[in-house]
């Protein structure tokens, strides 16, 4: 079951996602007011639940299910600041720890009757924008234009002045914040990265792009996380989950078939503690896997994900 | 692709003449965990024996089988999961099948896991070769609540099917008789294949129109149309020499464009698998919870797991030593009073020549005998676990602890063996199934302290140390043991770059040992030791104890001295003189050979080698000879067994480089740090 507590967490991330901060273990430390090892504790906790991929020192990520929790949560933190604020009357800094406690406790129809009644207010009385109903907010990942990967596409946020000078006339009018851009095929090292900006292929020096932050634009975020996918590492003993597809080389792909996993195929967890290799029964044989390679697998979960069966 | 094996690499030795009609051979595949041994063993008997596929490190088991007068040859190919070039084994069985085309292909499945071990079956149907499935372990799937049809199997494959409880001796004369309705032609082979649906058969039509008309060899069209969809490397690269650039760019294009196929592929034979599972198999017992299941609540358990493995190892070694102890006190008695017969028969002889034939060449055949009943008991007890099923349990069990310094969970067990003898330990890494994980575990078991090199550790830090002793022992193998850690993981780093060890492994149902495939595994393997090893060991000890027998007859005067002379400049930086580096040299015959080296060397008349140690050494020059000795080069055993493992020269001699380098820079590390700091010195 999802506790209060990772409630706070999943709303924690999102919050600094908004805010364009890396979503790392001391950012989350700072927001929740706790220690790094409590965090670290509950991150783990979450990645089994199916709501974050996490892996120790990696900058951690929502899993569709999870971004699905988070955005529902703050969307009730939301709308509740607005209640409190435009029909009760309670003071601005009073409203933030009151909308706390209220929004574990609300269910989808007060939720809906909430947002009936302050019409069609869109954002928190802070000025911060409450999530639309039905749990996806658009992500709002901020990335370096070198982060940005082949085929993603990013809308630029922002560019320093200094750089447009480097660029150049034409380069300065096509890299300018809303263009919608999109990374080509890796270049070699030292050599300026490609990227399509508005339709034209446009070459920058690695350096000038480090300097650019894009928005990654949901869509093809989304393509890549392969619907509600998730890995085969966070099913937790007695799960069943099926085969989607995998995220590895061409010989653990093809090993992995020969034993049985095979796309739609039922994988039922039998061992898995959290580190170490895990168990699983794939076709009537216990295959043991390491947790890297069952990081690699991914599966939907059999009866849904946590947040349809919220 | 490569040469053809020539026939007397694989044909057994004078079987043939040549007027008598060529045998029939038969190959022998299956998946890992068939029982595939247990249908071998009893077919060929003791007339087995090992080939080589030409430039590979696998072997072939090659036996005759002789019945209703008819001979034919049975060759046992490597385990595979299927015919993909994955691993160095999946490359050997599909070559030998394709290259060598035997008469006909037996593929051994287990009742037990019928649809994941027809894989194979559903692979081998598409190459050009008559098959015969034997579906084994018919007993241990009914006990699991499976009741496995055959005759059903048989009307769905369109091959024949012969039910076995190949561990009993079941079904095996049934086996061969189906082999023989198929030589004779007598059996209405019609063979069925998976079915891939027409856009899948749309797609393998159009690879093949990419494919050139000729200079193909062995392979059939259809099967490398398949294995490059599949993604298959040797394949891609056999067809890269074939085509010209413009024309393989074309269909490197198309297969990168169908990517994908390789999921399609294998989910249509698993369909097609599981049709015919579907009407081939009975659950009475559904639901039932298994033995298996029961047995790994416990064996894999996160605590208890490891003290089971902990223990099983334990007693293991326990018992290995226990019993073999008499028998290496009986051999080596055996072979000191055939040395002085010899010594008293050659008295009339130059000095040398008795030395030669009583210490050097006795000495030699002393070392192998002692090291046999350690090896047979050693084997014999990893057959034991790997056939009962628990080696995949203690391997997963062990596998975060072995992760961690990039190996595989089923390496802990041969760097276990290690800290009684090496010898076994190398050549138990065979239970490894990538090369890489053979060799980076081959490379570090030398640095194992086994039992003679901790003979040595606790004599001179009890000689030099007196009281704390013990703390020193426990500080030198926490800093050993630390080494073979980081080692461990800077090899992996070094030698196989961007290769991680995968750890995908068949955790097999349970059952009871087979006794016979066991003692037959171990009689083999005692035999290949003594065949292969034997001789290299007696000629290496000869050759060293020659060079501390001449030219005088003192050790002092050797070659062997001279050449500890000829290092002490190097022993100075660890505070060494030349009789330590002369110990250091000897202890490349047997570990504990130092000890009685340096009790030649360095005491005289009066007193003990524990009296006189402390005068010549620094408590720092101990401990940095005490580092350099636990992790110096490997002993001669330890070499035979690396070459006769790895099958080459080569990684004995990366092995040899690098312990001397790592042993004395540490030793001169160690040594220098204790003179800067003026402790112990």
């Amino acid at each position: 079951m999802i506790s209060p507590q990772m409630e706070e967490y999943m709303e924690a991330i999102v919050r600094l996602e908004e805010r364009g901060e890396p979503v790392t273990t001391s950012a989350l430390a700072h927001e929740c007011q706790v220690a790094a090892p409590t965090v670290t504790e509950m991150l783990r906790h979450l990645s089994e639940h199916g709501l974050i991929f996490y892996e120790p020192r990696r900058e951690l990520s929502l899993t569709p299910a999870g971004r699905a929790l988070a955005s529902t949560v703050l969307r009730r933190h939301r709308l509740w600041e607005r209640f409190l604020h435009d029909v009760l009357g309670l003071e601005s800094d009073k409203l933030h720890d009151h909308a706390c406690e209220l929004e574990h406790a609300t269910s989808p129809e007060l939720e809906r009757l909430l947002a009936r009644a302050l019409g069609d207010r869109t954002t928190c009385p802070h000025g911060s924008a409450i999530p639309p109903e039905g749990g996806y907010t658009a992500p709002t990942r901020l990335v370096p234009l070198t982060d940005l990967r082949p085929s993603w596409t990013g809308c630029i946020v922002s560019i320093h002045e200094e750089d447009r000078q480097l660029l150049g006339a034409e380069g300065a009018e096509a890299i300018t914040p809303g263009a919608i851009v999109r990374a080509e095929e890796l270049t070699q090292p030292g050599q300026p990265l490609a990227f399509t900006v508005d339709g034209r292929r446009q070459l920058l020096p690695e350096d000038v792009a480090s300097r650019i932050t894009a928005r990654v634009l949901p869509a093809e975020e989304a393509r890549e996380e392969e619907d509600d996918a998730i890995p085969l590492s966070v099913l937790g003993p007695g799960e069943i989950g099926i085969i989607r597809g995998f995220r590895a080389g061409r010989g653990m792909v093809s090993r992995c078939l020969a034993l049985g996993f095979t796309p739609g195929t039922a994988v039922e967890m039998v061992q898995n503690t959290g580190r170490g290799p895990v168990i699983v029964l794939v076709r009537d044989t216990r295959v043991a896997l390491g947790r890297g390679e069952a990081q690699k697998v991914m599966v939907v979960r059999r009866g849904g994900t946590h947040a349809s069966a919220r | 692709m490569r040469p053809r094996a020539s026939e007397g690499q694989l044909a057994p030795a004078g079987a043939q003449r040549e007027d008598a009609p060529r045998p029939a051979t038969v190959a022998l595949v299956g998946s890992p965990n068939v029982g595939k041994s247990s249908v071998f063993n009893p077919l060929t008997g003791l007339s087995q024996h090992v080939g080589n596929w030409p430039g590979k490190t696998v072997e072939l088991k090659i036996g005759l089988w002789r019945g209703r007068g008819r001979t034919m040859r049975i060759v046992d190919l490597p385990g595979t999961y299927s015919l993909t070039a994955n691993s160095v084994e999946e490359q050997v069985t599909r070559d030998y099948l394709l290259q060598e085309r035997p008469d006909v292909v037996i593929v051994v499945v287990n009742a037990a896991n019928l649809e994941r071990t027809l894989y194979l079956v559903a692979e081998a149907l598409e190459l050009p070769l008559p098959i015969v499935v034997g579906v084994n372990m018919m007993d241990v799937a009914e006990r699991e609540g499976i009741h496995v049809e055959p005759a059903v199997l048989e009307a769905a494959l369109g091959v024949p099917v012969v039910p076995m409880v190949a561990s009993h001796g079941e079904g095996l004369e049934e086996l061969m008789a189906a082999v023989e309705g198929l030589l004779d032609g007598d059996y209405p082979y019609n063979p069925r294949h998976p079915e891939f649906g027409p856009d899948l058969e749309a797609l393998i039509a159009e690879i093949d129109r990419h494919l050139p008309q000729e200079g193909l060899g062995p392979y059939p069209r259809r099967w490398l149309a398949l294995k490059l969809l599949e993604g298959d490397r040797e394949v891609g690269d056999l067809l890269r020499t074939r085509l010209d650039a413009a024309r393989w760019a074309a269909l490197d294009a198309l297969l990168r464009q169908h990517e994908d196929a390789v999921l399609a592929i294998a989910s249509a034979r698993y369909e097609w698998i599981g049709r015919m599972v579907r009407a081939a198999i009975r659950r009475p017992k559904a639901g039932a919870i298994s033995l298996t299941e029961r047995l790994d609540r416990w064996a894999t358990h996160p605590y208890v797991g490891p003290a089971i493995l902990a223990t099983l190892m334990g007693s293991i070694f326990w018992l290995v030593y226990r019993l073999s102890q008499p028998l290496v006190d009986l051999l080596g008695g055996g072979v000191s009073l055939v040395a002085d017969l010899v010594r008293a028969q050659l008295a009339g002889a130059p000095a040398w020549v008795g030395g030669l034939v009583a210490d050097g060449i006795l000495g030699g055949v002393g070392t192998v005998l002692t090291l046999l009943p350690l090896l047979a008991l050693f084997f014999a007890a990893l057959a034991f676990l790997e056939d009962v099923g628990y080696l995949a349990r203690g391997a997963f069990v062990a596998d975060r602890l072995m992760h961690r310094m990039g190996l595989h969970g089923k390496s802990f067990l041969p760097l276990f063996l290690g800290f009684g003898c090496n010898v076994p330990a190398v050549l138990g890494t065979r239970i490894l199934e990538s090369r890489r994980d053979r060799l980076l575990t081959t490379l570090l078991i030398p640095l194992v302290p086994c039992a003679g090199r901790m003979a040595v550790l606790v004599f001179i830090t009890g000689a030099l140390f007196g009281n704390r002793g013990p703390l020193v022992t426990l500080g030198v193998l926490a800093f050993v043991l630390l080494t073979v850690g980081l080692v461990g993981t800077l090899l992996g780093r070094l030698l196989f770059p961007g290769e991680s060890p995968s750890f995908i492994m068949e955790l097999p149902l349970y059952h009871l040992p087979n006794w016979r495939t066991i003692l037959l595994h171990t009689w083999r393997r005692v035999l290949d030791f003594v065949v292969r090893a034997g001789t290299v060991i007696l000629l290496l000890s000869t050759a060293i104890w020659t060079l501390a027998a001449l030219p005088g007859s003192a050790i002092e005067q050797s070659y062997l001295a001279s050449l500890g002379r000829l290092l002490a400049p190097l022993g100075g930086l660890i505070g060494l003189d030349w009789r330590m580096m002369v110990a250091l040299l000897a202890s490349v015959v047997a570990k504990e050979q130092a000890l009685a080296t340096m009790a030649i060397l360095i005491v005289g008349t009066e007193g003990s080698l524990a009296t006189t140690l402390p005068q010549l050494l620094s408590p720092a020059a101990g401990l940095a000879f005490l580092i350099v000795q636990m992790l110096f080069i490997p002993c001669v055993g330890t070499i035979t067994a690396i070459v006769q493992e790895t099958r080459s020269w080569r990684w004995a001699a990366v092995s040899l480089a690098y312990q001397a380098g790592l042993s004395f820079g540490l030793g001169i590390l160690v040594f220098q740090v204790a003179r800067l700091l003026g402790v112990g010195v």
